[in-house]
């Protein structure tokens, strides 16, 4: 693992699909999985934003955990489109989409991680983090082709 | 001899030489997961604990169906089956902590 900014490309109607989700939650946290390609060089193409189910047994107002059958459910759907699971997404209800404590003593190296954010006089934002060889969070260029990366709450 | 498939969450895949599925042969989830550590000792300790158990933070489903609940590490394994591990995937922006 080298500390190479990765770029991170997400098709703006798979981001919107996060964040409408993100909405539909509150007030407590969404989260789901990224389905794309990582091409070892750099560069992510996320091709599906998926949501799921948040199995959290703390409050889910501030933490999410992937449910683990709709894990494997996406595992597969990604192997039959020819993907695989590149990333994480979730929600911050009323704080920035900037990795939190939380966040990265549980996150797994070698995924991208992609936060909603929605903090106080803020528009809803999105941005994308990785964790580097020092085992903190640095972040991705995030594009998304048709430009958009936030939309209005 | 049970042969299954283990199939291998991105995370772990640098301890394994980059492979996404494993073929192995065991007859049960405990014996399969022994035998990946055996073939990539780099696995040690991050699926299975210390004391041989499955690790907190990760499940491993059978055929679709959670291990954990199911016979654990005793559960029977079909021969052509396919396990898979799955890491807890968590965060959150924690403020109430």
């Amino acid at each position: 693992m080298d500390n190479r900014t990765v770029q991170i490309e997400i098709d703006p109607d798979q981001l919107a699909r996060a964040i409408e989700r993100s909405a539909a939650e509150l007030p407590n946290e969404a989260c789901g999985l990224l389905l794309g390609t990582d091409h070892g060089d750099g560069r992510v193409v996320v091709e599906r934003v998926e949501p799921t189910r948040n199995a959290t047994r703390e409050p889910a107002a501030d933490t999410f955990e992937v449910h683990p059958e709709d894990f494997v459910r996406l595992d597969g759907l990604a192997r039959e489109l020819g993907l695989d699971v590149v990333g994480v997404w979730h929600s911050h209800p009323d704080s920035a989409a900037i990795p939190s404590r939380t966040d990265t003593e549980r996150a797994w190296p070698g995924w991208s991680y992609l936060i909603v954010g929605r903090a106080a006089h803020s528009d809803v934002h999105a941005r994308s983090w990785r964790l580097d060889a020092t085992a903190r969070f640095a972040e991705e260029r995030l594009l998304a082709p048709r430009g958009a990366v936030a939309v209005a709450s | 001899m049970t042969s299954a498939t283990l199939r291998l969450p991105t995370p772990l895949r640098a301890f394994c030489g980059g492979q996404d599925e494993v073929t192995l042969e065991g007859a049960t989830v405990g014996e399969l997961l022994r035998a990946l550590e055996r073939e990539h000792p780099d696995l040690r300790g991050r699926i299975l604990d210390e004391n041989g158990e499955v690790r907190r933070f990760v499940n491993v489903f059978v055929d679709g169906a959670n291990a954990r609940g199911n016979g654990g590490l005793d559960a029977d394994v079909r021969d052509g089956s396919q396990l898979t591990i799955v890491p807890a995937v968590a965060g959150g922006s924690g403020r109430s902590r």
